[in-house]
């Protein structure tokens, strides 16, 4: 029961940072913009909580005492913020976009909906077959986190080298929100773990639903919510309790902040702030985050110097940065003083750099990227598919004021992406056990930001004489048709 | 570019709806297997149970040495200490023969042999043996 009021009191903590925040003001549906605060508030409540404890912890005040009450002073202080913002935002809450309208929305909403239902029954049972989670869950992330949930300076065995075949200096979002909801319950039963890999599951695909309904349109984000769950390793790894799907949240989190920002109506930053917050926890969660937030730091700031002025860039990528410094701290002291790198793959120095030199391991990598991008689902069903089907139907339609961030974001994901594919070149391990055994993860810990970018481009699904959420539709980069009048608080910063 | 027409919009989604309704009964189809009892490979679920006894006996938290008869350069080994490590947790389970000098040591035996003998010739005087290959012993040295 306190275990489940803790998980509670963690999402309702980050529900109520982003409403107060409210990235999406006067954005339409509302029923998407409501779902897409508790989604990215989800994420960001348990990784916020996860970093409070853990500093708990380390400051031996871990107790559900000192959880449950700093969790009730920050939600009544982030409620009195909300209510405090909502009273002054009374008047610019009027205007919104129309959604575009189309008549069998309905009917993709239940298509949707069954094959939720489906796939979550299933999941079910598997976390149910398997309550430990698999190999990584049990001799990694819930481990550690029995360490972090331990008696007083137990934490510090989360970090030892003695733990065999672990990672002391791999960060610590899972295993310390974990931590905490076991330490709050006084008890460290499997049930914790399965529901922290669930909410972030169904926080993953309400964020890209919710996402695409307030750029694209209910219809377009019921496709989205269905080429995501076509992907068949997505809902198999899932249960399995791994850090990934956290940080695809994340790094989805951070992609659709960054165009929010473009689309939001209030003028403000606070879209940029959160998606550096979103970046930042993707670094405190796996390695590969931190790749993900040094790079989405270094684009953001050089595209929108092309864009913009120096001045005006630096400010804005200043707030993606002031986001970001919790993770962006929280790694330089887990890296520099509490588990200083021991992996062979840091510590290898230049050998690793001769191996670059070998082209067979650039064949195996490729060879390796296309088997897990094939396996991402099954036969005519697979999520590559589906999109095609759209792309060729559907055709593309990107706004002019999402070019810039669906720059940005396709290029901070590209590059992302090679850095991992950089790794397995130089990797002291077995390559071929190390694309065997990860390369379908690093491929879905992007791929729901794939997705959503796709929809961003894709033409929105509309019936003919349908409004559209176009404000400046550009077709090709010579021609562009305006829709309709662009309110005044759309106006380009 | 040419706006798709009705028939391809409505083409688009009913293909893409049916081939996601598709795709998750394949995946309920293709994922009976890891839902039953021989999901758990590892039988990780089950080393709760087997170490539930030993655990009282221990100190809440430190460091535990750890012997088996499989030595952890096996696929087996590895899973048993692993195993081990996961229940015991948060104690930290320590192979005696790679790091001597815990007090208490785990005996994780995957099958019946005379846990007195194999404890003495390591230097290890046997506490209690909890059945199911779960023993404790106390390192001589203490």
């Amino acid at each position: 029961m306190l275990q489940a009021i803790s998980i509670l009191l963690a999402w309702l903590i980050g529900f109520l940072l982003v409403q107060a925040l409210d990235p999406v003001r006067n954005m339409q549906p509302r029923w998407a913009a409501v779902l897409f605060h508790a989604a990215l508030g989800a994420g960001i409540g348990m990784g916020v909580t996860s970093v409070i404890f853990l500093l708990l912890d380390v400051s031996g005040a871990a107790s559900p005492g000192a959880i449950f009450g700093i969790d009730i002073a920050l939600v009544g202080g982030l409620a009195w913020q909300c209510l405090h913002s909502r009273s002054r935002g009374v008047a610019l809450s009027s205007s919104g976009d129309a959604t575009p309208g189309f008549r069998w929305t309905w009917l993709l909403a239940l298509a949707f909906g069954i094959v939720l239902l489906i796939a979550c029954i299933r999941m079910v049972q598997m976390a149910v077959a398997v309550p430990a989670g698999e190999w990584d869950a049990w001799t990694l992330w819930n481990l550690r986190a029995k360490f972090l949930a331990g008696p007083s300076g137990a934490w510090r065995y989360a970090l030892s080298p003695l733990l065999y075949g672990t990672h002391p200096d791999y960060p610590l979002l899972l295993s310390a929100f974990i931590a905490r909801v076991w330490k709050a319950g006084g008890d460290m039963d499997a049930v914790a773990p399965v529901v922290t890999a669930f909410a972030f599951f169904a926080s993953l695909i309400a964020l890209l639903v919710s996402a695409v309904a307030l750029l694209r349109g209910a219809a377009s984000a019921w496709l989205a919510g269905l080429v995501i769950l076509s992907t068949t390793s997505l809902l198999i790894w899932a249960p399995s309790q791994y850090a990934d799907i956290p940080l695809a949240f994340y790094y989805l989190g951070a992609i659709t902040l960054l165009l929010l920002d473009a689309a939001a109506t209030g003028g403000s930053q606070k879209a940029l702030f959160l998606a550096g917050l979103c970046a930042g926890l993707a670094a405190w969660t796996k390695n590969e985050g931190i790749a993900f937030l040094v790079t989405i730091l270094i684009v953001f700031l050089a595209f929108t110097m092309w864009q913009r002025r120096t001045g005006a860039a630096m400010i804005r990528a200043g707030w993606l940065l002031a986001g970001a410094v919790p993770g962006v701290l929280l790694a330089l002291w887990l890296k520099f003083f509490l588990a200083p790198a021991t992996d062979p793959l840091v510590t290898q120095g230049s050998s690793g750099l001769a191996r670059l030199h070998d082209a067979s391991r650039y064949a195996e990598i490729a060879k390796g990227f296309i088997s897990n991008l094939l396996n991402l689902g099954s036969g005519v069903t697979h999520p590559l598919i589906l999109l095609a089907i759209l792309g060729i139907l559907l055709r593309w339609q990107l706004e002019e004021r999402y070019r810039l961030p669906a720059l940005i974001a396709t290029t901070a994901l590209v590059l992302v992406f090679l850095s991992y594919c950089g790794v397995y070149l130089i990797t002291p391990y077995s390559l071929a056990w190390q694309v065997q055994s990860s390369f379908d993860r690093l491929i879905l810990q992007v791929w729901p930001s794939f997705v959503f970018i796709f929809f961003v481009m894709l033409r929105s699904i509309a019936d003919p004489g349908s409004p559209r959420p176009a404000v400046k539709v550009a077709t090709r980069k010579s021609e562009t048709i305006s829709a309709r009048r662009e309110p005044a608080g759309k106006q380009r910063r | 570019m040419k706006q798709p027409s009705s028939a391809q919009t409505l083409a688009a989604c009913a293909a893409v709806a049916l081939l996601a309704l598709w795709s998750t009964v394949n995946f309920y189809g293709a994922t009976e297997q890891a839902t039953g009892s021989s999901a758990d490979v590892y039988k990780v679920g089950e080393q709760d149970a087997r170490f539930q006894d030993l655990t009282p006996a221990l100190p809440a938290t430190g460091i535990v040495g750890y012997v088996s008869d499989v030595p952890t350069s096996q696929t087996l080994g590895a899973v048993l200490r692993d195993g081990a490590q996961y229940a015991l947790a948060p104690r930290l389970v320590r192979e005696q023969s790679l790091k001597p000098g815990a007090e208490w040591v785990i005996g994780n035996f995957s099958k019946p042999l005379d846990v007195t003998q194999f404890g003495r010739e390591r230097g290890l005087t046997l506490v209690r043996d909890f059945g199911n290959g779960v023993v404790l012993y106390r390192d001589g040295a203490h």
